[in-house]
C-alpha cells in the first residue's frame, strides 16, 4: 500500500474501531449488573456448597475416622468407653455407640473445606453446610465445640433431617457439664450420664430448667477449650 | 452582562460607572463560580456511575440514595485532609499552580453565551479569549511540576503542556474554520446563523466537512483537559499521577475541579461551534412561555458531550506518548489544514448563488467521492487485515 492510502486505511480503522468499542461499551450501559448487595441480597450457594462444618452430636459413634482423614489436622476428638451399665444407645442409622464422646472440636481456622471427613463417617453425622457468614474478630472463636457438655455450636441442623435429631439427655446431666473445658490428659470426665430414653425432639432449646448444655455454655467454655489433640 | 444591567439597571444608576460595571458583573460572576464549584460534584458521581453502569456494576450506592452523596463525601474528605508541601517546594508557586489552573478552567465561561443575553460578556474576540484562557491552564500545569520539587511531577507537567501545546493547534485551526464561515469571533455572532433549527446548526455545512472539523475539534478537546484516551498526563494506573503527584488534599480537589470544569468548557463551546448553543434543536422550543430555555438547551448539548466524553474514556485504552503525538501531528493537524484551506475556498463561494444554498449542498458529490473513496480503502484495509492475519498465523 502507498503511504497515503495506508494513511487513510488507518485513519478509517481508527474511527472505525473506536465507534465499534462505543457500541459495545453503550450495550454494557444497560444489560444487567452483576454487583450483589451483599448485606441485603445474598447468592444462594447451592446446596452441596462446602461452607461451615456440622457435626450431628447424637449420631457420632467417636470412630475417628474423620480425624484420620482430615489433611490439615483440625478436628480433635477425645472419647472414653461407655460404663457396660449404660442403656444401649444407637446413631440414627442404627449403629450402636460404644463410645462416649466427650471432645470433639473444630477449628474451622484452619479447615481447609475439602470435604475429607465427610465420606468416611460411617453415619454421616459430619457434613458441611451451606453456612459461610461466621466470622469472627477473633480467631479462637472459629473452634467450634460440638460434644455436649461444653458444646458452643450445636445450631439447628440446617439439612433439615426427615427424623428429628435426638438430643441427649436434657436434665440429669446438669450436674456433670459445669465443668467447661475438655479435662486435660489426666482427668477423664465424669462419664457423662447416658442419655435418656429420647424424648423431646427440639435440640437447640430443652425446656427444661437445667440446660446449660446447649448454647449458654460458649461464653464460659470457649477460652480453656485446649483442643487437647485427638 | 446584559441581563444583569437590565435587571439591576435602575438600582445602579446613580453608582459611578466603574462601580455600576462592578456590580454587574458580580452577579454572572457568583452564578458561574457557584455553577463551576459545585459542578463537578455533579459530574464525578456522573463518571463513576457511568463507569459502573459500562463496566456491569453499580457504582456508588452506599452514600445517600444511590450514592447520590458519595461525591459530597468525598469532597469533604479531601477538604479535611492535610496539604502537603514537599520538602523544597517554591511553596508560593506551589499554592499559586492549582489557581491558576482553576481560574483558567474558569475564566472560559466569560464568553460562554447560555441564552441571548445570558452572557457574562460577550466579547468580540470571543473565541479567541477562549484560545489564550484555556492555555492559562498549562501554565498552572508546568507551575505545579516545577514547584513540587520532584521529577516524576516535572515530567508529568512537560508531557501535559507537550500535549496540550500539540493538541491546541488542531482545535484552533477548527475554531478558524468556524470563524471564516462566520466572519466574526463573538460566540453570539456563532450562534446567531445557526439559528432556525437543527438543520442549520453548522454541523451539516457543508456536509461531510463539518462533521468532520466537529470530530476533530471535540478530538483535540478531549487531549487538552487530559481525558482519556489522552490522559497520558495522570495516567493514574501506569504512570506516576503526573503533575498532581505531590498534591494533596484541597489542592489536589482543585485540579480535579479544574478537569471536570474544562470538560463542560470544551464541550460548551463545541456545541456553541457546531449545535447551535443554546438555540433549541426546534425552534419551537426555544422558550417555554416566557421562560427563554437557552441555558437548558446549551447545558444539554455540552452534557451531552461530556457524556460522550465519558463514554470515550471506559471504552478506549490509553493512547501511548508517541501515538499521542501521531494523532496530533499526524492525524489531527493535516485533517484541520485541509479544512481550512477547503472550507476557506468554499466559504468564498456565495453561499446562496444562483438561489441555491451552496453552503448546505455543495458538499455532497464531494461527500459522494468521499464514500467511494473510502470505500475502496476499506476494501483494501479489510484484504490487508486479512493477509496480515494470516501472516500473523503462518
Amino acid at each position: 500500500m502507498s503511504g497515503l492510502e495506508r494513511w487513510f486505511t488507518d485513519l478509517w480503522e481508527g474511527v472505525w474501531t473506536v465507534l465499534v468499542g462505543m457500541k459495545i461499551t453503550w450495550r454494557h450501559l444497560f444489560t444487567r449488573k452483576v454487583t450483589l448487595h451483599y448485606p441485603e441480597e445474598r447468592w444462594q450457594l447451592p446446596p452441596k456448597s462446602r461452607m461451615r462444618l456440622f457435626m450431628k452430636y447424637e449420631d457420632c459413634i467417636g470412630c475417628g475416622q474423620c480425624v484420620r482423614a482430615c489433611p490439615v489436622q483440625c478436628i480433635y476428638l477425645k472419647a472414653d468407653k461407655r460404663a457396660p451399665t449404660s442403656p444401649a444407645i444407637f446413631a440414627a442409622n442404627g449403629q450402636p455407640i460404644k463410645l462416649d464422646v466427650t471432645v470433639f472440636d473444630i477449628d474451622m481456622s484452619l479447615c481447609c473445606y475439602c470435604n475429607l471427613c465427610t465420606y468416611p463417617c460411617p453415619t454421616d453425622c459430619i457434613y458441611m453446610t451451606p453456612e459461610y457468614e461466621f466470622a469472627t474478630s477473633d480467631l479462637t472463636q472459629h473452634l467450634y465445640h460440638f460434644a455436649k457438655p461444653n458444646a458452643k455450636f450445636l445450631t439447628v441442623n440446617p439439612k433439615a433431617p426427615a427424623t428429628p435429631p435426638k438430643p441427649p439427655t436434657p436434665a440429669p446431666v446438669a450436674g456433670a457439664p459445669p465443668q467447661p473445658a475438655p479435662p486435660g490428659p489426666s482427668a477423664p470426665p465424669a462419664p457423662q450420664a447416658p442419655p435418656a430414653p429420647q424424648a423431646p425432639p427440639a435440640p437447640q432449646a430443652p425446656p427444661t430448667p437445667a440446660a446449660p448444655s446447649t448454647s449458654g455454655a460458649p461464653g464460659g467454655g470457649t477460652p480453656g477449650a485446649a483442643p487437647a489433640g485427638a | 452582562m446584559e441581563f444583569t444591567r437590565q435587571l439591576l439597571g435602575g438600582l445602579l444608576g446613580s453608582l459611578p460607572p466603574w462601580l455600576a460595571v462592578a456590580s454587574y458583573a458580580a452577579v454572572p460572576a457568583v452564578l458561574l463560580i457557584i455553577f463551576m464549584a459545585l459542578g463537578p460534584i455533579a459530574y464525578v458521581y456522573a463518571e463513576t456511575k457511568i463507569a459502573g453502569f459500562m463496566q456491569d456494576r453499580i457504582g456508588p450506592k452506599r452514600v445517600g440514595p444511590h450514592g447520590l452523596l458519595q461525591t459530597i463525601a468525598d469532597a469533604v474528605k479531601l477538604l479535611f485532609k492535610e496539604a502537603i508541601y514537599p520538602a523544597g517546594a517554591d511553596k508560593l508557586l506551589f499554592v499559586l499552580a492549582p489557581c491558576v489552573v482553576v481560574v483558567g478552567a474558569y475564566l472560559s465561561f466569560v464568553v460562554v453565551p447560555f441564552g441571548r443575553n445570558l452572557q457574562a460578556a460577550d466579547l468580540n474576540v470571543g473565541l479567541f479569549y477562549v484560545v489564550a484562557v484555556s492555555s492559562l491552564s498549562t501554565v498552572g500545569l508546568i507551575m505545579a511540576g516545577w514547584a513540587s520539587n520532584n521529577k516524576y511531577a516535572l515530567f508529568g507537567a512537560m508531557r501535559s503542556a507537550a500535549q496540550i501545546v500539540s493538541y491546541e493547534i488542531p482545535a484552533v485551526m477548527i475554531l478558524l474554520v468556524v470563524v471564516m464561515m462566520v466572519g466574526s469571533l463573538s460566540l453570539q455572532d456563532i450562534v446567531a446563523p445557526q439559528a432556525g433549527g437543527l438543520q442549520n446548526w453548522f454541523l451539516w455545512r457543508y456536509f461531510p466537512l463539518m462533521p468532520i472539523a466537529f470530530l476533530v475539534f471535540f478530538t483535540s478537546g478531549l487531549a487538552e483537559c487530559n481525558r482519556a484516551p489522552f490522559d497520558i498526563p495522570e495516567a493514574e494506573s501506569e504512570l506516576v499521577a503526573g503533575f498532581h503527584t505531590e498534591y494533596s488534599g484541597f489542592f489536589f480537589a482543585m485540579f480535579f475541579m479544574a478537569e471536570y470544569t474544562e470538560m463542560v468548557v470544551i464541550s460548551a463551546v463545541a456545541s456553541v461551534l457546531f449545535l447551535g448553543g443554546f438555540l433549541a434543536p426546534i425552534p419551537a422550543l426555544q422558550s417555554l412561555g416566557p421562560i427563554g430555555l437557552g441555558p437548558f438547551w446549551l447545558l444539554a448539548k455540552a452534557w451531552t458531550l461530556v457524556f460522550v466524553m465519558m463514554w470515550l474514556r471506559w471504552t478506549l485504552p490509553r493512547l501511548r506518548v508517541d501515538q499521542l503525538m501521531h494523532v496530533a501531528w499526524k492525524v489531527l493537524l493535516p485533517i484541520a489544514m485541509a479544512l481550512v484551506v477547503v472550507i476557506g475556498g468554499l466559504v468564498m463561494w456565495k453561499p446562496t448563488s444562483r438561489g441555491f444554498p451552496w453552503d448546505r449542498w455543495v458538499g455532497w458529490p464531494l461527500t459522494g467521492l468521499l464514500v467511494l473513496f473510502l470505500a475502496t480503502v476499506m476494501v483494501r484495509a479489510f484484504q490487508w487485515s486479512r493477509r496480515r492475519a494470516q501472516e500473523l498465523a503462518a
